[in-house]
């Protein structure tokens, strides 16, 4: 077979298919930015980056949390009250012997 | 005669008509490549090309109104991509270059250079660096018809000039690419023993 050099219409081609190559990573934080600068453009909160949507997952996580804790600690609090007020103590001996489930709640 | 337009691109631009940005990054996903490239290999520089595409996109959101959707997406963002090129290049050329500048450049070895970084392919190299040599008006016809496979129709409609003119552009810049090229030979296909 004839060996025959390539022709200038496919080195061209594949010139300019093999040149200036775009990484995932590069096309992604390009995106983030027109997504930012558009966002801006109508006044609008960008949609966010994925390192961003995973910081506001934690920080509602955390919030969360302390939002359980806060409970817990009025809860803890509201009984203590309660009982070193007197109120509620025969209904706490029923909790703690076990016969809670015939009373209301005691808080 | 116009191509038929993509319906999905269309159907994204009606959404960004209404502010959709998830319907704008999706438009970017589909056609950020080419369009940086294309301004990559006008302006021949990478920074450059990150920022004019990005104005391209920005124009897709606040022109969206103006897009036919009856035509395809393509052309009309080449066409913008090249008009934001061509005005970069019109600006450097009245930027004056501070002689250290100058120097530094001459000094550093090619590989340093950031154009070049992308640059790992001898071949690939030399096809640049040809491209870069042609006049503007060549190289912008060169990569919107072999980079962006624009036919010779859609490139004197996008760039609003006679399709003689698109032709005789491109005949020169093809005799120009052949002339840098002729003694580049392309081991791979020598070796498989095609060409078309």
């Amino acid at each position: 077979m004839a060996i025959q050099p390539e022709s200038l219409d496919c080195q061209i081609k594949r010139g300019l298919s093999a040149s200036y190559p775009v990484t995932p990573l590069q096309q992604q934080a390009a995106k983030e930015r027109l997504l930012q600068a558009a966002a801006t453009q109508i006044g609008m909160a960008a949609p966010m980056s994925r390192k961003d949507q995973l910081n506001g997952f934690v920080t509602d996580l955390m919030a969360t949390i302390a939002r359980w804790s806060n409970a817990q600690d009025d809860w803890e609090r509201t009984l203590r009250l309660r009982l070193s007020s007197g109120q509620h103590r025969d209904r706490l001996r029923y909790v703690m012997s076990g016969r809670f489930m015939s009373i209301p709640a005691i808080v | 005669m116009s191509a038929a337009p993509d319906p999905l691109d269309s159907a994204l631009i009606e959404r960004v008509r209404l502010n959709d940005l998830e319907a704008l990054g999706e438009i970017f996903d589909r056609h950020y490549a080419a369009v940086y490239r294309t301004a990559a290999f006008i302006t021949g520089e990478n920074a450059a090309a990150e920022d004019i595409a990005q104005e391209c996109f920005l124009r897709v959101h606040r022109y969206a109104g103006r897009i036919d959707t009856n035509l395809p997406l393509g052309p009309w963002l080449y066409r913008v991509t090249v008009n934001l090129s061509y005005t970069y290049i019109t600006r450097q050329r009245r930027r004056k270059v501070p002689l250290g500048d100058v120097i530094d450049r001459l000094m550093s070895p090619a590989g340093q250079w950031p154009d070049h970084a992308a640059e790992h392919h001898e071949m690939e190299s030399e096809l640049q660096q040809a491209i870069r040599e042609l006049g503007v008006n060549q190289r912008v016809v060169i990569v919107m018809h072999y980079l962006n496979g624009l036919s010779l129709e859609e490139i004197a409609e996008a760039l609003n000039c006679p399709i003689g003119t698109i032709k005789s552009r491109l005949h020169y810049a093809r005799e120009n690419l052949r002339k840098s090229l002729q003694s580049t030979i392309w081991p791979y296909e020598v070796a498989h023993g095609y060409s078309t």
